[in-house]
């Protein structure tokens, strides 16, 4: 053999191997991209929502488990504490809550219990509400013991709950097949206005493997939109109409009744 | 079915909004109040927060007054001196009021004085129309007993402070001479309660009318009827610039509802005995009272209460 052989071989050996390292991941990275889509982008409140549903669906090679997260708009909340003062129970202490999600749900395919994701996975990407992260700040730079603001933390959250703004709705994902997945995401009358992101992540042996990001627009429609901006743009050209409105409603209820 | 109320940004069943209106309108056709006093608290228990109800609550008063005082007005029941001065009075106050609410809200103490204060005035309310019934129940055994004509009032006592006031001035359609700054005070300070509590104020002005001022009759609730509609117009349009607590739909439904129940109150209003609906009435002010008083007292499942930041 030759030198000029060998050293081609070499090459060739080389240029095999090289190419199997950058390509690999992207190959990997091609067959486990999940995909998703949404039957609408936006879901319009008029004045007669009472809640809705939003079909998400998409495909996702392998069996991993599928996680949505579905994360409304950032809000700023005044958490206020009650005392109670000669008998009677009044706002004391005053806390800020700041840029917490608005609207904060979790869908699954998976089950509860199941440990199915690395406890490191769900704190950096807030797969629960345990996780989720929420900034306390106490007004007049004062400062927390842990416990303290965890339990501002836990009453915020639990007030979320109950107005059905987060939750976690393990095992609402259906897997049709081998690939496909769809779930019907609900949303409750309550809904806050602003832009959501949706994230769906495809899950195996506790790590993310792909996850893609969809956003979501939930605007005021129709006569409510009309009135809400209309009262927060122009509030004292709003408050005169209001006056005119119940002026005109009384003599209008005064023809129609009163009279005689 | 339900409506979502754009301002207070929440989804409430338009029937319990109109069967509310109606309610309370029923109530106020009967007795002649304006139903402020219970609306209020009503819209606070349905869970919409109690600055809108106060904001939204104003707006309505407007509305049912208007309608009230055009009867009153064909019959020359509204003395429009008096109601100017007592309107001037309401104007201040009612603007000092919601200046105070704005106040009270940036502190975050809106909520418990709008129910500390609705429980003091709804219990003397009550309490002032529970001895009222008790001795409009005697009289009337006496009366038929007697079979003697009313005495009632008798030989008026003049209060002799209210002489010693300057600015004395002649009110024609009431038939007085007596100072302008009573009206003045008066008025003023009906507008900060009207402002701050979400009520016209008739049922503190009406008293006041008739023993400070020592109005006739025919001219008191026309009069404070005039009034309200501008204490109200100016609560409702602050309210709105300032605090943005007035919501449009939430009122026109409570109008729809209170003006047909106001109707029907009126007609009932006449078939009935009036001793023992007022009588329920008041019991009906102090349940609300007391369910209000409960909310302060009780130890709350939830210490900290979590509301959003605009």
């Amino acid at each position: 053999m030759s030198t000029v052989m060998l050293r081609s071989v070499f090459l060739y050996l080389c240029l095999m191997l090289f190419s199997w390292f950058s390509l690999s991941p992207a190959r990997v990275y091609a067959e486990e991209r999940i995909v998703v889509d949404l039957a609408r982008y936006d879901v319009p409140i008029s004045t007669g929502f009472s809640g809705s549903n939003l079909l998400l669906f998409g495909a996702a090679p392998g069996d991993g488990d599928i996680l949505v997260k579905l994360r409304g708009p950032a809000q700023n909340y005044l958490v206020l504490e009650k005392k109670r003062f000669a008998g009677l129970w009044l706002n004391g202490e005053r806390t800020r809550i700041d840029s917490a999600p608005a609207f904060f749900h979790i869908f699954t395919s998976g089950d509860e219990g199941d440990d199915w994701l690395s406890s490191f996975e769900k704190a950096r990407n807030d797969f629960s509400l345990n996780d989720l992260r929420i900034n306390v700040s106490p007004a007049k730079s004062q400062f927390y013991s842990y416990s303290k603001s965890q339990k501002f933390r836990d009453a915020f959250i639990r007030r979320q709950r109950n107005l059905g703004l987060y939750g976690e709705r393990p095992k609402s994902i259906d897997k049709l097949g081998n690939n496909l997945f769809r779930v019907l995401l609900t949303l409750p009358a309550g809904l806050p206005t602003g832009t959501y992101i949706i994230e769906t992540f495809l899950v195996s042996e506790g790590k993310v493997l792909s996850a893609q990001a969809t956003p979501l627009f939930v605007r005021r429609s129709g006569s409510g939109a009309v009135v809400f901006n209309f009262a927060e743009q122009f509030s004292f050209l709003y408050g005169f109409c209001a006056v005119v409105l119940a002026l005109a409603a009384g003599f209008l209820a005064n023809r129609l009744f009163v009279w005689r | 079915m339900s409506v979502y109320l754009p301002i207070a940004e929440l989804s409430v069943n338009v029937f319990v909004l109109l069967g509310l209106g109606l309610g309370v309108g029923i109530l106020s056709g009967m007795f002649g109040v304006g139903g402020g006093f219970l609306m209020t608290p009503m819209l606070i228990f349905l869970g919409i927060p109690p600055a809108i109800a106060v904001g939204t609550e104003a707006n309505q008063i407007l509305a049912s007054s208007t309608s009230g005082v055009l009867g009153y007005w064909r019959r020359g029941g509204v003395d429009v001196k008096m109601g100017l001065l007592l309107m001037a009075g309401g104007l201040v106050g009612s603007s000092f009021g919601v200046l105070l609410f704005t106040l009270l809200k940036n502190i975050g103490q809106i909520d418990f004085f709008i129910k500390i204060v609705y429980v003091l005035l709804l219990f003397s309310v009550a309490s002032m129309m529970l001895i009222e019934s008790y001795f409009d129940g005697r009289r009337a055994r006496l009366l038929s007993s007697a079979g003697k004509p009313s005495v009632r009032g008798g030989k008026r006592k003049r209060s002799s402070w209210t002489r010693l006031l300057p600015f004395k001035t002649r009110f024609r359609t009431s038939r007085l001479y007596t100072s302008a700054l009573l009206p003045l005070a008066i008025g003023s300070v009906v507008g900060v309660l009207a402002a701050m509590l979400g009520i016209g104020g008739g049922f503190v002005m009406i008293p006041a009318m008739i023993y400070i001022l020592r109005m006739p009759p025919h001219t008191v609730t026309g009069t404070s009827l005039f009034q309200i509609i501008f204490v109200t117009a100016n609560a409702t349009f602050l309210q709105a610039g300032f605090n943005h607590a007035v919501d449009i739909v939430l009122a026109m439904l409570l109008v729809v509802g209170g003006v047909v129940g106001a109707q029907l109150g009126v007609r009932w209003g006449q078939k009935i005995d009036a001793i023992h609906f007022r009588l329920l009435l008041a019991l009906i002010v102090l349940c609300v009272c007391f369910r209000l008083f409960w909310e302060l007292v009780a130890t709350p499942g939830e210490l900290l209460s979590v509301t959003e930041l605009r």
